[in-house]
């Protein structure tokens, strides 16, 4: 495989990724009364639409146009995990995502050799996904009390299987390209 | 205690919907224009009556009277 066809399709995989993530975020939000986690779950679909356009920007300075995708792994999410019925749901769900994202960007960046540009984009993305990791984390914690500790992990440990399911089924193509930039 | 009345006009108001379009065979997808209306309902509903529950009672719920048993309403 050619190496800038790699990245092409890999940017705008994680391109497509994000708009999927940002709707995704955005009809929970919606869902939500007002308050603080409301207030939290609307900055983070904010941030995924925005990654969304560094990832085009990217593309453009490298100049490349970003493919149009058919399908991203949040698309098939849903169907794994199943709709989140309470808050403490949503938000398990919503911490099983994150990791996800967070450890598709963290293996990304050990590739030694690849465009700066790509990097700086990566870091600046992985700086905010860090955020999103750590408000969740403390909803979830806080949520603990009324749902019992048990419950909340066993709500998380349900959707890391549902997670690996959609994954697998849907990255074939991603790990692949991975690899072949990882060994390059 | 909520009666069943009350159960439908509750739905119907988080739904902006006519209450003459939900009754216990009505099925929950029908109410519904996207899956994300059907959490925004059901956490709604939880909160309006106190009651908590997660995905794995949902499940099995495709019309309204099963959710009503979840509410334990008669």
């Amino acid at each position: 495989m050619n190496i800038n066809e790699n990245i092409r399709w890999l940017l705008s995989f994680y391109r497509t990724s994000e708009i999927s993530g940002a709707l995704f975020f955005g009809q929970l939000a919606r869902s939500m009364k007002p308050g603080i986690i409301q207030h939290n779950m609307t900055q983070q679909f904010a941030d995924e639409a925005q990654h969304s356009r560094y990832w085009t920007d990217c593309l453009n300075k490298l100049d490349m146009e970003p493919f149009k995708l058919a399908r991203s792994y949040q698309d098939y999410y849903l169907k794994a995990a199943g709709l989140p019925s309470n808050l403490m749901e949503v938000l398990a769900i919503t911490h099983v995502f994150e990791l996800r994202v967070f450890e598709q960007y963290s293996h990304h960046k050990k590739i030694i050799s690849q465009p700066k540009i790509v990097l700086q984009t990566l870091e600046t993305i992985i700086g905010e996904e860090v955020w999103h990791l750590k408000w969740v984390r403390k909803a979830l914690k806080n949520m603990e009390i009324e749902y019992g500790v048990n419950e909340v992990q066993s709500t998380i440990k349900r959707f890391m299987e549902a997670d690996k399911a959609a994954y697998l089924k849907v990255t074939d193509e991603y790990q692949d390209r991975i690899e072949t930039m990882m060994t390059a | 205690m909520v009666d069943e009345k009350q159960f439908f006009s509750d739905m119907a108001n988080i739904l902006a919907c006519p209450e003459d379009k939900i009754s216990a065979k009505t099925k929950m997808l029908d109410l519904v224009d996207n899956s994300f209306t059907l959490v925004e309902l059901i956490i709604e509903m939880q909160e309006l009556y106190g009651i908590s529950f997660g995905q794995i009672e949902l499940k099995s719920v495709e019309n309204v009277g099963q959710l009503q048993d979840l509410f334990n309403i008669d």
